[in-house]
């Protein structure tokens, strides 16, 4: 059947609409150790250690580029949605300024966690890896836990999204964000990767960030006295 | 950018429908033998071997966590991507100085730090050991153990690799076991008196 300008016209609005409103959150991969349920209730205080944060425009052609200026913006942004909800687990998370002597150990410990996450999907039974012994960092920060943060956003430019959309293609905005969280044992006790896809995804918004934020703080395991 | 080439991958990978297909891992434990028939090696119980392949890699955890690797090279080839060449003949100290090099002039390798090189055997043939440190194009302290050997045209290389931090020292002592069950399955050593060049 031959559709006319006019439903052409609607078809493509309607497809960009389903578009925008099709903003998912991306299922749970929250792994934790098998006592993290115990102890956990310990963790009063955290240390928000290292958050690794870049966000990149996805242009025509699939061309990636990395927009370093969206980095401090997108961080803040990251800061303050997952500060809000560790405080609704009663944990007050708060940012630190690595001191000069620390700030090597804190790069090998943030380019650790990162390898940890990228060893989730690795074939293995249980849980726990770690990150070696972190109690000189727990104690000089004066908390009772470090917390790692990375996040990666992508922004599509241009036309793809559009075609995209009424192509059933999957070329949409996103953004994912990977949590964590050690005691003084080094021993990762709660790790959670979990996305968010859509139109209205954005690094640098906490509207945007704050639901993805709930999801990954609400997986956290529930506490045992 | 470089250094976040391995994130934004997963980031992406994760995002796309038509992702590549995952690695084919298998438990390790046991003997095995590469479909060549080079050599044999046994593999330590809880680690996974990646299948199909006729280089061995095995992990416990994920190869960016530790990972053992037994590969041949020909003799008189290049190393990897670099220039460098192990050709007959060439003494064990040799040997290790060129394999040293060509891992110092590959891209995923800063700061190289040799903490030891030394001769040693790698199942009973006449070769060399050698440790070091490095930074990896992430930003993570690396150590590194290298065993090699050559054996009829081939440079026989039995490999440990970790973060310098917690894990290496854990699983140094199983890459050691594995090393003392590595077998070349090549001509033998030449023996003493003999006219064989």
């Amino acid at each position: 059947m031959r559709q006319t300008p006019l439903q052409a016209g609607w078809l493509r609005w309607a497809g960009l609409a389903l578009l925008a409103a099709c903003t998912s959150t991306t299922e749970s991969a929250a792994r934790s150790r098998k006592d993290a349920s115990s102890r956990l209730p310990a963790i009063r205080n955290a240390a928000l250690i290292s958050v690794d944060v870049k966000e990149y425009e996805v242009l025509p052609g699939g061309v990636i580029e990395f927009k370093e200026e969206s980095d401090n913006v997108a961080r803040k942004a990251v800061e303050e949605v997952l500060v809000a909800q560790f405080a609704a687990r009663q944990i007050v998370l708060r940012s630190v300024d690595p001191a000069p002597e620390t700030a090597e150990e804190i790069q090998d410990l943030r380019a650790l966690s990162e390898a940890i996450n990228a060893s989730m999907q690795f074939p293995k039974d249980g849980f726990d890896y770690t990150l070696g012994p972190v109690g000189d960092l727990v104690d000089l920060y004066g908390v009772d836990a470090l917390v790692f943060v990375w996040a990666r956003g992508w922004l599509y430019k241009g036309g793809k999204k559009a075609i995209s959309s009424l192509s059933g293609g999957n070329a949409v905005d996103g953004a994912d964000i990977a949590i964590t969280l050690v005691d003084r044992s080094g021993d990762v006790l709660w790790y959670d990767r979990r996305g968010r896809r859509g139109d209205n995804t954005d690094l640098r918004s906490t509207t945007s960030l704050m639901e993805l934020a709930r999801a990954i703080i609400g997986d956290l395991p529930p506490l045992k006295p | 950018m470089r250094r976040t080439a391995r994130c934004l991958a997963v980031a992406l990978a994760t995002a796309c429908a038509s992702a590549p297909s995952t690695p084919q891992w298998v438990p390790a434990r046991g003997s095995f033998t590469p479909p060549s028939g080079s050599y044999t090696i046994e593999l330590p119980e809880g680690w996974m071997r990646l299948a199909g392949s006729e280089a061995t890699l095995a992990s416990r955890d994920g190869i960016f966590l530790q990972r053992i690797d037994a590969r041949t090279h020909k003799l008189g080839i290049p190393l990897g991507s670099t220039k460098k060449v192990v050709i007959p003949g060439m003494a064990p100290q040799e040997v290790a100085d060129t394999v040293r090099d060509a891992i110092n002039s590959s891209g995923g390798v800063q700061g190289m730090k040799v903490l030891e090189s030394v001769a040693a055997d790698l199942d009973g043939r006449p070769g060399f050991k050698l440790v070091f440190a490095y930074t990896d194009r992430d930003g993570l302290k690396m150590k590194s153990v290298i065993y090699g050997a050559v054996a009829g045209d081939s440079l026989y290389e039995l490999s440990y690799r970790a973060p310098g931090r917690h894990y290496f020292d854990r699983d140094l002592e199983t890459f050691e076991q594995v090393r003392s069950s590595f077998r070349i399955l090549a001509p033998p050593p030449p023996q003493a008196g003999s006219a064989e060049q």
